[in-house]
């Protein structure tokens, strides 16, 4: 090979070699579309779309807009995972309850909580003080207008060497004035390949 | 005399060299033009409904497959907009792309939430909706914008 055309070639080879060489540690945007995508568990960008998704059709039903009192109170029920990984709940619970303050259509309450338990003990503590203080014991503590049930569920199946694995984010809202659930919702999120890869 | 040889001349070197730079530069702005994003603003009218959408298109391959042709709004929950976009893809072949929405409210600040980044597939001559409601009652306008994905070489997007 003359030295003129391998000048070019290897133009060519050192371009393609410094695209696609190794990648250093880099901060990427938690929201962006360059994040890894798992064929094993559930990403954060999994739990993102979930509850945009789940909290976009609350909103559009326009049930929590016709709470008796506004902002309705809300209180967090049973939320549980049922895939084959364990993860806090609240990667997901967190994320709606934070869209749905930001409604402005409901508050949760620390009142009352699932199981006895609150997330905030001390709210709870200082709300049962201030009404002790102010002589309210006897009446009704603030109870919560709505409760919000959740279930995370997974189905895999594959097909030669391609896996598929679907995520199924469901969502119930119960009036806790009727004992109804008035709202349901669900987010599916399926991903299929053979390996785990960046980018989507 | 000497006969010049293609080793030898200046001239006769720099043709064929200067043709692969130019198709390597060619290559490059064409892999840099897929990390383009378009955008799509609403422009409304006097009564502040839709009147059409505006839209900016740097990335030409991207607007191919995912082009706005109308868009909606309506307000849910009493204050709030909900936001309605009709995307047509002209390729003969699937594609997918990125979108997510921007909120601003009557300031013109964006609102953060509900704008994270999503994959779509869309079917050749395909029209899809995409839909997004806004995350506040604050919110008075919005912006989409639509990303390439799984573009050569590089999978870095915004």
């Amino acid at each position: 090979m003359t030295s003129s055309s391998s000048v070019p070639v290897c133009a060519v080879l050192i371009a393609v070699t410094a695209v696609c060489g190794c990648q250093p540690a880099q901060y990427v945007d938690s929201k962006g579309s360059n994040l890894v995508v798992s064929m094993n568990q559930v990403n954060i960008q999994d739990f993102e779309a979930a509850s945009e998704a789940l909290v976009g059709g609350m909103v559009n039903s326009g049930v929590l807009a016709k709470a008796p009192r506004q902002p309705a109170a809300l209180a967090i029920s049973r939320v549980v995972n049922d895939t084959s990984r364990q993860f806090d709940t609240d990667q997901l619970m967190k994320k709606i309850r934070i869209a749905l303050l930001q409604t402005g259509k409901v508050q949760v309450t620390q009142a009352v909580g699932f199981g006895g338990t609150v997330e905030d003990p001390m709210a709870k503590e200082t709300y049962e003080a201030k009404r002790f203080l102010d002589g309210k014991s006897q009446t009704p503590v603030d109870l919560p207008d709505f409760t919000i049930t959740a279930k995370i569920l997974e189905n895999a199946t594959s097909a030669g060497s391609t896996k598929q694995i679907s995520y199924i984010f469901q969502m119930s809202l119960a009036d806790t004035a009727s004992g109804r659930l008035v709202w349901e919702g669900e987010k599916t999120i399926t991903k299929q390949g053979e390996k785990n890869a960046i980018g989507f | 005399m000497n006969t010049p040889t293609r080793n030898s001349s200046p001239q006769s070197l720099s043709a064929p060299f200067c043709g692969t730079v130019t198709l390597v530069f060619a290559i490059c702005c064409a892999l840099a033009a897929c990390n383009l994003t378009n955008t799509v603003r609403p422009i409304r009218g006097s009564d502040g409904a839709i009147a059409s959408v505006e839209q900016s298109a740097p990335n030409w391959w991207l607007d191919s497959k995912a082009t706005v042709v109308d868009a909606r709004e309506s307000i849910v929950s009493g204050d709030t907009k909900r936001v309605q976009v009709s995307i047509y893809s002209s390729q003969m072949q699937q594609q997918r792309f990125s979108y997510r929405f921007e909120w601003y409210d009557r300031s013109g600040m964006r609102v953060a939430g509900m704008d994270s980044w999503k994959s779509l597939m869309i079917l050749p001559k395909q029209t899809l909706t995409v839909d997004a409601t806004a995350p506040s009652p604050t919110v008075t306008n919005w912006m989409l914008q639509i990303s390439d994905t799984n573009y050569p070489l590089d999978s870095t997007s915004p």
